[in-house]
């Protein structure tokens, strides 16, 4: 049934996963068999076809629902309506579709983590462009989700470096804990996962990014959780769960931010100046 | 392939035989130093086509670059419109039948490097000929800085 | 043998043949060095009058003169090398994202973009390099990575600008493994038909509906090989030019859906024409196969359509094959039309003609009618002792006297110079979509200012609803209008006036008030008119020219024998009971209802016709097809009848009948010239009427269906379904 593609995939991946450990290799070939099985979608993903890589949560055309079309009433709140005047007022008034982006972001955080089509609508009144300039913005920046996310939306690093730290035994090991699929609510509508690219943590790989949309716009955060494993990650997810707020940054105790476990092994001085150049004379 | 290799002959034709000017040239009445002189309609009727024929009306013209596609390969040449409509279809098998022998001529076989020659060439036959202006798109400056250009600060009312 | 191969690579000699132009870059002494080429497709290039404002490059050795700021595409094109390209057109803006147009620049270490890139004095550009060669190579084998192999089945097959450009550039086998992207296809209306997993992402349909068209309804979804061009939200493509989107697309992502699998473009016959639905006169081809029209496409013509047609124009052609009238038909006392032959129905017809008073007999011009029916026409109907011919849609008076006051005197491509549009009762729009499509172009371009008196109606661009009636028209009139202050600053004024203000029972008072403000704004200058007439159907500016200016509601309420050439909008409710009633035409239209004879004549694209448009261009149309049944040209039918009723008229031939029109108006035998006026328009009497308060009407209510080809046509009945918002 698998195609050769897939089949080629399937073996670097598993190639991948032994490299970088090996006691965990046979779980994560576990892992990767059962990506590649079940539906078409992750098939492509695992697979590496990219037309089926979406990261963001949607196809790239609308489907109306009941909760998401063009029809539906929608407009900022009062208290979010000073923060587009305010966002317009950084940009010339002939232009003004500048802050789309900006306002886009903000429409995703009054709306629960995604942006429906009736926003878009509404910030394309707003700035005075035709609907369709939205609409491209939207669906080419992958961090505005176009369908229903979580309250506390997930996003699992699955670029090189978190990967070869073991970022999809992370992501397992949430979409396991949750029982959901990737881009998938969660029945209580908490939480969601997704993947991202890179976001500049491979220091403390694997990581996550976890969006909070459960407070709006005021309380929204945007927070990472480094240096994880499967087991803190679920640890953290259900201390989402319960309202508290897990310690953000690296989750090895024996780490300071970045820095090396343990404290650090090196540079323990004041670095010495230049030697090339008297600065104090300048 | 085989377009640039026929498109070529002519001139190498052209450039081993003689520096003269435009073979049709020559063979126009026009032309003092001709040694037969050929009078319009003459070619048509030593060449056996039927009497009816040599009285048509024909248009000469360039075909014009369409708007769907970019080739330029058949622009520039002239053609000869023989205004042929006697087409039916034939009622046993679908196909068309046509009564007029130069239908498929003018568009199909006739080509010209301009519209001089194709004159001389209706002026040999006897033919009525109209010649057709070509039209020939016009170069206008333009360049992709102006996607992003500054289009001046905002109007006062707007301020 | 070196010879030879030389000639072969360097050979254009179709174009090489004629002469250089005189100034033009004279071939070097060396020769080893090629000669210079024609620009590509012939185009034209205005050299700037200040010698400083031009610059020279060399493309491929040949020293090219170019104007500051041509692209290094443009060069390459002035120098007669055609550049492969596929986001590049030269009427839309730049996107410069196929690549498929690098080059070699000397001293620059990567290949250019062509189409992006400014060229600069004494550029080295080189185009035939293996450099250039593998880049381009390069950018196909990505083109063709993600592209169908469906060209078989693919309708722009055989006319596919990807097609033609992997001959020359593809590789004839892939190095990729993986599977193709496939795209979910659209729904753009009727007309446009989509396979979006062809497109190639050039955007061209996203540039064209945002900067031609004025639909900003397309656009550029996703991102990386996810891209798609889409609508996001299911919508229409509501503009009457759509059909242009099918030709700018260089795959077959975008093709017409009326012709989807009818034919193969190499198996059609091409007949370069006119359009006769509107007054605008675009150039077309009628691609036909065997004795069916099979499509229209546009053709270029930078004075009057440049590369556009409107939809009317392009998907009316099925109108051209439905009821159409094959026999002359004589309706009998049973109230049923009984086919004859035409011996028959021509001596019933002179028969009746003899019966009647000489001033009850009224011939009507319809609004497709060439010119030679229209001198046909006359001179039968003045033979007849009559004066009362006309052209429906002239109006009681039209004014017919000075050809100034019913043309476009600014031109077409002259609206380009314009910085303010006045439009009076007039929606260019749904008149005269190209006209519309220039005034968009201008104020897109120059930020002209348009104003419209009239009622509400779609604009595709800015513009100052002043007003719907004659009132604002006074007001401005006599500067007591707000606009006056953008009016007086303006350097090119244009007021454009709707031929819909001829049907109105002030239009005299109406036409010197717009004369005034013309004249109070300085619009008629001696180095510019701005002073325009837009007229509505392809007969109005011959049948002006040729003086059928009866008034119609007069001449048909009074007529006991009224000709009707082709004329389905005359009112038919005013038309005396006893009267007989001859309709020769195409279709059977709205008038065949009251005829009491049917003589049937030959459509636009079955003769040869003069027409002038609206601008004064006078252009022939050329038959494509045969005539159907027993059908024949109107010119001759009246010729005909004139001999059957013993009034045979001067000339039996088609230039006879062009001699005898370029004795009443010389201008319509001069064809494919504009014939400007000469004469101002100052020598008119000052009119003695009131303007009525009256606003002024929509003239075209629907603008798929207005004449008889249309209303015919099944494709424009979809449109006016499913496109007009109701």
């Amino acid at each position: 049934m698998l195609l050769p593609a897939a089949r080629l995939a399937a073996r670097r991946l598993l190639g991948l996963a032994s490299s970088s450990s090996s006691a965990a290799s046979e779980s994560a070939a576990a892992a990767v068999a059962r990506r590649l099985s079940p539906s078409p979608i992750s098939y492509y993903a695992a697979a590496g076809c990219s037309s089926s890589r979406l990261f963001s949560t949607a196809l790239n055309y609308h489907l109306d629902s009941p909760e998401n079309n063009p029809n539906m009433k929608w407009e900022f709140t009062e208290a979010n309506m000073k923060k587009v005047n305010e966002i317009l007022s950084h940009y010339p008034s002939n232009y003004k579709q500048s802050g789309i982006i900006p306002m886009l972001d903000l429409a995703q955080q009054q709306h629960g983590g995604w942006v429906p089509v009736a926003a878009m609508d509404a910030i394309a009144k707003i700035v005075g462009v035709a609907p369709i300039r939205v609409y491209e913005v939207a669906t080419f920046y992958t961090m505005f989700n176009r369908t229903k996310v979580g309250k506390y939306h997930l996003l699992v690093c699955g670029t090189t470096p978190c990967m070869i730290r073991g970022s999809r035994e992370i992501e397992d090991a949430l979409l396991e804990h949750l029982g959901v699929k990737r881009n998938e609510v969660t029945s209580d509508g908490l939480f969601s996962v997704g993947e991202m690219e890179c976001m500049g943590c491979c220091v403390n790989a694997p990581m996550i990014a976890v969006a909070d949309y459960s407070k709006g716009a005021e309380g929204y955060s945007y927070n990472y959780y480094e240096d994880l494993t499967p087991k803190r990650v679920v640890e953290i997810v259900e201390m989402l769960r319960r309202g508290e707020t897990p310690p953000r940054g690296t989750q090895n105790p024996e780490r300071k931010n970045c820095g090396p476990a343990g404290g650090n092994t090196t540079l323990h001085s004041e670095p010495k100046p230049p030697p090339c150049r008297d600065l104090d004379a300048c | 392939m085989a377009a640039p290799l026929r498109r070529s002959l002519p001139t190498l034709g052209r450039a081993l035989l003689s520096p003269s000017p435009a073979p049709a040239r020559m063979l126009s009445a026009a032309a003092s130093d001709a040694l037969v002189e050929i009078k319009p309609g003459e070619i048509g009727m030593v060449s056996g086509i039927p009497d009816e024929h040599l009285q048509r009306k024909v248009v000469i013209y360039s075909p014009a670059r369409t708007a769907s596609q970019q080739g330029s390969g058949k622009v520039g040449r002239w053609k000869i419109n023989f205004v042929s409509t006697q087409k039916w279809e034939n009622p046993l098998m679908g196909w068309t039948s046509t009564g007029d022998p130069y239908a498929n001529v003018g568009e199909a076989s006739l080509t010209f490097d301009s519209a001089e020659s194709a004159k001389a060439f209706a002026e040999k036959h006897g033919w009525d000929y109209v010649v057709r202006k070509r039209h020939t798109p016009l170069l206008k400056p333009k360049s992709y800085a102006e996607n992003f250009k500054w289009r001046g600060p905002p109007k006062a009312e707007q301020a | 043998m070196a010879f030879f191969a030389r000639a072969l690579r360097h050979s254009s000699p179709y174009l090489r043949s004629r002469a250089p132009p005189a100034g033009a870059a004279v071939a070097p002494a060396d020769p080893e060095a090629p000669p210079p080429r024609e620009p590509v497709g012939g185009a034209r290039v205005e050299l700037p009058s200040n010698p400083e404002d031009a610059l020279e490059v060399f493309v491929d050795g040949h020293a090219v003169r170019i104007p500051k700021g041509f692209t290094v595409l443009q060069a390459c094109e002035v120098a007669g090398v055609d550049i492969p390209r596929f986001c590049y057109h030269s009427r839309l803006s730049i996107a410069g994202n196929c690549r498929m147009c690098l080059v070699e620049v000397e001293k620059s270490p990567k290949p250019v973009a062509s189409c992006a890139m400014p060229a600069l004095p004494g550029m080295k550009i080189k185009t035939n390099t293996p450099i250039a060669k593998k880049a381009r190579e390069g950018v196909m084998e990505f083109l063709l990575m993600n592209h169908p192999l469906d060209c078989p089945i693919c309708d722009q097959g055989g006319e596919c600008d990807l097609q033609d450009q992997s001959m020359a550039f593809g590789a004839d086998r892939g190095r990729f493994t993986e599977m193709k992207r496939s795209v979910v296809d659209k729904n753009l209306g009727p007309l446009v038909k989509t396979v979006m997993t062809r497109c190639i992402q050039c955007t061209r349909c996203v540039r064209f509906a945002t900067e031609v068209a004025g639909v900003q309804d397309l656009g550029m979804l996703g991102r990386g090989s996810g891209e798609e061009i889409g609508t996001y939200v299911e919508k229409l493509m509501t503009s009457e030019l759509s059909g242009n989107v099918i030709d700018i697309c260089p795959v077959g992502a975008l093709t017409s859906k009326p012709f989807a699998f009818k034919a193969r473009n190499w198996e059609l016959k091409g007949t370069e024409t006119i359009d006769v639905t509107d007054a605008v006169g675009s150039n077309i081809r009628v691609d036909s196969r065997g004795p069916e029209v099979m499509r229209i496409v546009p053709r270029l013509n930078e004075d009057i359509n440049e590369e556009w047609i409107s939809d009317k124009t392009r998907f009316c052609y099925d109108g051209l094959k439905r009821q159409r009238l094959n026999d002359p038909m004589i309706r009998g006392t049973d109230g049923r039309f009984k086919a004859v032959t035409w011996r028959d129905a021509l001596a019933v017809v002179a028969e009746v003609l003899h019966q009647v008073k000489p001033e009850e007999i009224t011939g009507v011009a319809g609004k497709l009618s060439d010119a030679e029916s229209m001198m046909a026409l006359k001179d039968f109907v003045n033979k007849m002792g009559s004066d009362k011919v006309l052209c429906e849609g002239n109006g009681p008076n039209p004014p017919a006297d000075l050809r100034c006051n019913y043309l476009m005197n600014t031109s077409i491509a002259g609206l380009e110079k314009a910085d303010v549009f006045l439009l009076v009762g007039t929606q260019p729009r749904v008149e005269a979509a190209m006209v519309n499509a220039r005034i968009r172009k201008t104020v897109r371009a120059t930020q002209a200012k348009v104003a419209y008196i009239g009622p509400p109606t779609d604009f595709n661009y800015d513009h100052e609803h002043l007003g719907t009636g004659p009132q604002t028209l006074v007001e401005i009139a006599e500067g007591r209008h707000p606009f006056c202050s953008t009016l007086q600053s303006a350097k090119n004024p244009v007021i454009i006036a709707g031929s819909g203000l001829f049907e109105r029972e002030d239009q005299d008072a109406l036409f010197s008030t717009i004369e005034t403000v013309a004249k109070k704004f300085n619009v008629v200058r001696p180095d510019w008119n701005g002073l325009n007439v837009l007229l509505l159907h392809a007969a109005q500016a011959a049948a002006l020219d040729l003086g059928l200016v009866a008034n119609p509601t007069e001449s048909i309420k009074s007529a006991k024998f009224l000709y009707l050439m082709g004329a389905d909008d005359v009112d038919l409710g005013k038309v005396s009971d006893d009267a007989f009633v001859v309709y020769q035409g195409h279709h059977g239209d709205k008038a065949v209802y009251r005829a009491n004879v049917i003589l049937p004549s030959s459509a636009f694209s079955e003769k040869e016709g003069t027409y002038e448009n609206t601008e004064g261009c006078t252009q022939w149309t050329i038959p494509a097809v045969p005539t159907v049944g027993d059908a024949r040209d109107d010119w001759k039918i009246i010729r005909a009848l004139s001999e059957v009723a013993g009034a045979q008229l001067p000339y039996d031939s088609l230039s006879g009948v062009r001699d005898r029109i370029s004795m009443v108006a010389p201008n319509l035998v001069h064809v494919d010239e504009r014939e400007p006026c000469t004469i101002s328009s100052e020598v008119k009497p000052p009119a003695k009427q009131q303007v009525s308060s009256t606003p002024f009407k929509t003239v075209v209510e629907n603008f798929y269906m207005t004449d008889a080809i249309t209303r015919a046509s099944k494709i424009m009945a979809q449109c006016s379904a499913t496109l007009l918002k109701k």
